[in-house]
């Protein structure tokens, strides 16, 4: 299973507001074009942090009710995302060290591949996103 | 059932569903409570998981019909 770390996900209210935060810093320079994942009902954009990596701005739509009830308890970074060259293998792997399956999409932030988040046995949680 | 096992699921199901007052019967069912949908069950299911020191496997978490089915299914795992 060989996994390359893509991004961190972080919970935030307002992109723009988030986005504007760290205007003029090292950070937003070349942030991406907010996109909306429909399936998921969030909004993203990725922040450039070093080395390939990413921290991933996420804004639930106002339907959102399991991440705004995230967002009202004050979380903010809450998953880790792994690009995987073999996506059901690397499901397969977690999931036999006792993670589970939280939901199967296809996201528009990365072209229309596959993702998939699992919440491990120790209740952190893991996004794999298909390789391209 | 008993009170430790009862009360500890009503803990788990107030956290996850952020709310309080949260009051479980064994017939209560996900489409009567606010919020409890497929990936808040997933989570509900890790944190008894966790809690419980059990483990569950896919089929028995979707065969799951209602509260009292899954109080019935830790207290299997526990024996």
């Amino acid at each position: 299973m060989e996994l390359t770390l893509h991004h961190i996900g972080c919970l935030v209210e307002d992109m723009a507001a988030a986005l504007e935060t760290y205007a003029g810093t090292p950070l937003a320079t070349g942030a991406s074009a907010p996109v909306a994942v429909s399936s998921q009902k969030v909004r993203v954009c990725f922040l450039p942090a070093g080395n390939g990596t990413f921290i991933e701005f996420v804004e639930p739509e106002p339907d959102n009710a399991f991440l705004l009830r995230m967002l009202r308890r004050g979380t903010s970074y809450y998953h880790v995302g792994y690009m995987c060259a073999d996506l059901d293998k690397s499901v397969q792997a977690l999931v036999t060290a006792g993670a589970h399956e939280l939901t199967r999409f296809q996201s528009e932030a990365f072209g229309g591949r596959y993702c998939v988040f699992l919440i491990t046995a120790q209740q952190q949680m893991i996004e794999l996103i298909e390789a391209a | 059932m008993s009170d430790n096992l009862w009360n500890g699921l009503t803990t788990v199901f107030r956290e996850a569903l952020d709310n309080d007052s949260l009051t479980l019967t064994e017939g209560t069912t996900a489409k009567e409570v606010e919020g409890w949908d497929s990936i808040t069950h997933v989570l509900i299911v890790v944190a008894v998981e966790k809690k419980f020191r059990v483990k569950f496997t896919a089929g028995e978490i979707q065969r799951l019909q209602n509260v009292g089915e899954f109080a019935a299914l830790i207290r299997s795992k526990q024996v």
